[in-house]
C-alpha cells in the first residue's frame, strides 16, 4: 500500500481517490510514465471515475487551475496497477499532467515541473525497485514519458502520424520506399541536413488522403499526419509592403525565412483537407520547399559535368564526345542504358549541380527569366533531373506530352520546368539568359513561388497499412519523395514537453537526489537559519524575512555537496534580504543610490549588509565543516 | 532490475486520457458543475 504523504512537495498536494483505487491488482511499480493529459484535471478525474476503465496514479495540475498550479492529486495506489500504459499497465506508475488543451505548444509550469521533480524522486525513495536512470526499452524499468516509442506503441495504441508505405524517402543511399527506413537511418530535414529516424511505427490510420500540391506532387497519408504549413494569412502579413505600417519593415524579402518550420503551424491532414481555400478564395497553405541536401562528396570515375553531358547528347552505344570515354561508360553500367548511375545522384551538392549542369547545357534550355526546362524522350532521364534539381532545393514540374517532328510521332516525351535558383547551365549563351545570373556570384536571386508549394486538393482514399518516422532533427521534420518535399514526424509525446522531459526532469532524476528531498528536520533548520538572518538585520525587530515558499525548490543535497549551487543559494539570500532592505526605506531605491541617499541611511544599510555578508561567511563555515558524507543538517 | 518477464505484456484492452478530446473531458467536468471532488480522508499513518 502506498499512499504518497505530501508534506515537502513544492506545491502540496491531496488525495483524490477513484473508486477502485485499492481494488486493481497489486503491482511492483518499476516504471513512472509521465503523460499529458490534453484537458483540464478536473475533467480528467471525472473522466476517470465515471466514463472508462482507465485511470492514472497521479494527476500535476497546470496553469489552468490558477493558484492550484503544481498541486498534485493521488487517484490510486501506487502498489495498485493503473491502466493508462497499454503494455505498461503492469508495472508502471502513471502521472498526468494538466494542460491547457494544445500541449503541442504549451510547456509544463514551473511549478508543474517542481512538482513532477519531486514527485519522481519521491516515488523512487517509496519503490525503490524503481532504477534511476532512462527506460531503456518498453519493458525496462525507470523514467518515461508516454508516447517515447512512439505512437502506437507498447505503451500507448493511439495511431500516429502515417504515410503510405511507397512513399520515398531520399537516403544518403538514394530514395528508399518507407517500408525500407529502419530505425538508426539516416533522413534529412527540411534545411537539408542529415538526421537520424529514432522510431518507425506501422498502422491503418482512421482515414486517408490524398494530398495534391501545385506542381503536381501527391502523396498520401493518414488524417493524423502532420505537416508545417503556412497559411495565406501569414504569407500576405509576412511579404505585403503596400500599408503604411510596413515602411518600417524594410524591401519585401525575397523568400521564406530559413527557420520557416518555427515560423508555420504543425497540422494535421485532416485539418488542411477541411480549409484548402482561405477566406479570399487562394489556397490556404503553403510548404516552402527545403533547402539543397547536404550529401557527401564521391569518388566518380567520370566528372559529373562530362557525364551530364554524355547523357544528354552522347551516342548511346558509344562514348561519342570524348575519345578513350567508353571504357569508364561500360564501368558505370551506362552504355546501352542510358541513366544516371546512383552514385551521381547521392554525390555531394556541388557534384549534382555538374551533373544537373551536364544535362542542361545538351538537353535544357531557358524559356524566360528564371524558367528552366529539361526535355528527354528518356523517363529515367527527366527523373534524374528532377530528383538532382529538387535536392537541390528546387520546386520543379514534370509533364509529359507526344514527341513530334515534322508531323510525325517518336514517342512520349518528358518535359521538367522549374524556375532556377541555382546556376543549372554553363554555356554561357544559357548561362546568360538566366535571369539574375549576372550578378556575378553564380547563384541567382530565389523567387516566392520558387520556394514554395502549395496544397491544391485533398481527396479521400480508401484506408491502407501505413507508417510513420520519429526523427532527431531540430525541428522534427524531415523530407519525402523525389521533390524533397518537408513533412513533420510523429511526435513521440509533445514536442515542447518532451524537450523540457529530456532537458530538466530526466537529469534531475539520473541525479543522485534522495536527499534533494528536503525533510521536514532539515527544512526547520534552515528556515531557523534564515530567520536568524532576518532577525539580526532588522537589528532587533522581529520578521520572517524568508517564508518557506523561498525553500520550495532548495535541494538540500546540492546544498552540500555543490559549492557552485551552495553560492548560488547565498547570492540569492543576500538578494531577497537586499530587496527587503530596499523595500522598507522608502528613499533607497536604484535610481537614487547612493549620492542622493542620506547617509544616515547608507550607514545603517552598509552595517545591516556588513552583518549579512558576515553570517553568510558563518553559515559558509559551518557547510564547509561538514563531513562531505554527512547527509544530516548540523544540530 | 526493470527487465520484465513477458508474462507482465499481456495487451490491456483500454485507451489512453490524451486521445480523449478536450471537449469531451471539459463536458464531464461541467457535468459535475465544475467542482472539484472532495479529498479522500486519509489517515497520517497510512503514508509514506
Amino acid at each position: 500500500m502506498a499512499l504518497i504523504s505530501f508534506r515537502g512537495s513544492p506545491h502540496g498536494g491531496s488525495h483524490k481517490l477513484l473508486p477502485e483505487w485499492n481494488r486493481q491488482p497489486r503491482i511492483t511499480p518499476t516504471t513512472i510514465i509521465d503523460h499529458s493529459i490534453v484537458g483540464s484535471a478536473l475533467g480528467a478525474w471525472f473522466y476517470f471515475r465515471d466514463s472508462t476503465g482507465i485511470e492514472s496514479h497521479f494527476i500535476v495540475r497546470g496553469a489552468r487551475s490558477g493558484s492550484a498550479d503544481g498541486h498534485i492529486w493521488q487517484l490510486m495506489d501506487t502498489g495498485r496497477q493503473a491502466d493508462a500504459n497499454l503494455n505498461a499497465n503492469a508495472f508502471a506508475i502513471s502521472i498526468e499532467t494538466e494542460d491547457n488543451g494544445d500541449p503541442d505548444d504549451f510547456p509544463w509550469s514551473r511549478a508543474q515541473l517542481a512538482s513532477l521533480r519531486w514527485l519522481h524522486a519521491k516515488l523512487r525513495a517509496v519503490h525503490p525497485t524503481i532504477p534511476r536512470r532512462r527506460c531503456p526499452s518498453p519493458r525496462g524499468g525507470g523514467l518515461g514519458y508516454h508516447s517515447m516509442w512512439g505512437a502506437p506503441s507498447a505503451w500507448t495504441p493511439v495511431a500516429g502520424k502515417l504515410l503510405a508505405l511507397d512513399t520515398l524517402v531520399p537516403t544518403p543511399d538514394g530514395l528508399l520506399a518507407l517500408r525500407e527506413i529502419r530505425v538508426g537511418a539516416t533522413v534529412f530535414d527540411e534545411q537539408g541536413e542529415p538526421c537520424k529516424v529514432t522510431a518507425t511505427y506501422d498502422d491503418l490510420p482512421e482515414r486517408a488522403w490524398r494530398i495534391m500540391f501545385d506542381d503536381g506532387l501527391e502523396v498520401l497519408a493518414g488524417g493524423e499526419h502532420q505537416w508545417v504549413t503556412i497559411t495565406r494569412g501569414q504569407r500576405k502579413g509576412y511579404f505585403r509592403r503596400d500599408r503604411p505600417r510596413d515602411r518600417h519593415r524594410g524591401p519585401r524579402p525575397d523568400g521564406y525565412p530559413l527557420d520557416w518550420a518555427r515560423w508555420g503551424k504543425v497540422r494535421n491532414t485532416d485539418e488542411i483537407a477541411s480549409g484548402i481555400l482561405a477566406s479570399d478564395g487562394a489556397y490556404q497553405h503553403t510548404i516552402p520547399v527545403a533547402r539543397r541536401l547536404r550529401l557527401g562528396e564521391r569518388e566518380l570515375a567520370v566528372d559529373p559535368y562530362l557525364l551530364g553531358v554524355w547523357l544528354g547528347d552522347g551516342g548511346e552505344r558509344d562514348g561519342v564526345i570524348t575519345a578513350g570515354f567508353e571504357r569508364q561508360l561500360r564501368e558505370l553500367g551506362v552504355l546501352g542504358n542510358k541513366h544516371a548511375p546512383q552514385d551521381y545522384l547521392v554525390a555531394s551538392a556541388d557534384q549534382r549541380l555538374a551533373l544537373l549542369q551536364g544535362l542542361m547545357d545538351t538537353d535544357g534550355s531557358n524559356c524566360s527569366g528564371r524558367g528552366v526546362e529539361f526535355t528527354s524522350r528518356s523517363e529515367a532521364l527527366a527523373d534524374a533531373v528532377v530528383w538532382l534539381a529538387s535536392s537541390l532545393g528546387q520546386r520543379v514540374r514534370k509533364s509529359k506530352g507526344e514527341a513530334r517532328f515534322r508531323g510525325v510521332s517518336f514517342g512520349p516525351k518528358y518535359r521538367v520546368t522549374w524556375a532556377s535558383t541555382v546556376p543549372c547551365f554553363r554555356i554561357p549563351r544559357k548561362a546568360a539568359r538566366l535571369h539574375g545570373s549576372g550578378n556575378g556570384s553564380g547563384e541567382t536571386l530565389p523567387s516566392v513561388r520558387s520556394q514554395s508549394r502549395q496544397i491544391v486538393r485533398c481527396e479521400p482514399v480508401p484506408i491502407q497499412p501505413m507508417r510513420c518516422l520519429t526523427v532527431d532533427s531540430p525541428n522534427s521534420m524531415y523530407v519525402i519523395t523525389d521533390r524533397c518535399l518537408p513533412t513533420h514526424n510523429t511526435c513521440p509525446g509533445r514536442p515542447v514537453r518532451v524537450a523540457q522531459w529530456e532537458n530538466e526532469l530526466l537529469p534531475a532524476f539520473l541525479r543522485a537526489e534522495e536527499d534533494d528531498v528536503l525533510n521536514d528536520e532539515d527544512r526547520r533548520w534552515i528556515h531557523a537559519q534564515l530567520q536568524h538572518f532576518g532577525m539580526l538585520l532588522m537589528a532587533g525587530r522581529t520578521g520572517t524575512v524568508f517564508n518557506s515558499s523561498d525553500l520550495r525548490e532548495f535541494h538540500f543535497g546540492q546544498w552540500q555537496s555543490n559549492p557552485e549551487v551552495r553560492d548560488q543559494v547565498l547570492e540569492r539570500m543576500t538578494q531577497v534580504v537586499y530587496r527587503l532592505l530596499k523595500g522598507q526605506n522608502s528613499v533607497f531605491n536604484d535610481n537614487n543610490f547612493p549620492d542622493d541617499e542620506p547617509q544616515e541611511n547608507i550607514r545603517a544599510l552598509a552595517a545591516r549588509l556588513e552583518v549579512l555578508q558576515q553570517s553568510v561567511d558563518e553559515l559558509r563555515a559551518q557547510l564547509s565543516r561538514l563531513p562531505p558524507t554527512q547527509e544530516g543538517p548540523p544540530p | 532490475m526493470g527487465e520484465l518477464s513477458d508474462a507482465n505484456l499481456a495487451p490491456v484492452e483500454g485507451d489512453c486520457i490524451s486521445h480523449i478530446p478536450a471537449e469531451v473531458k471539459d463536458a464531464a467536468a461541467v457535468e459535475h458543475g465544475n467542482r472539484e471532488p472532495a479529498d479522500t480522508p486519509v489517515r497520517p499513518a497510512e503514508l509514506v
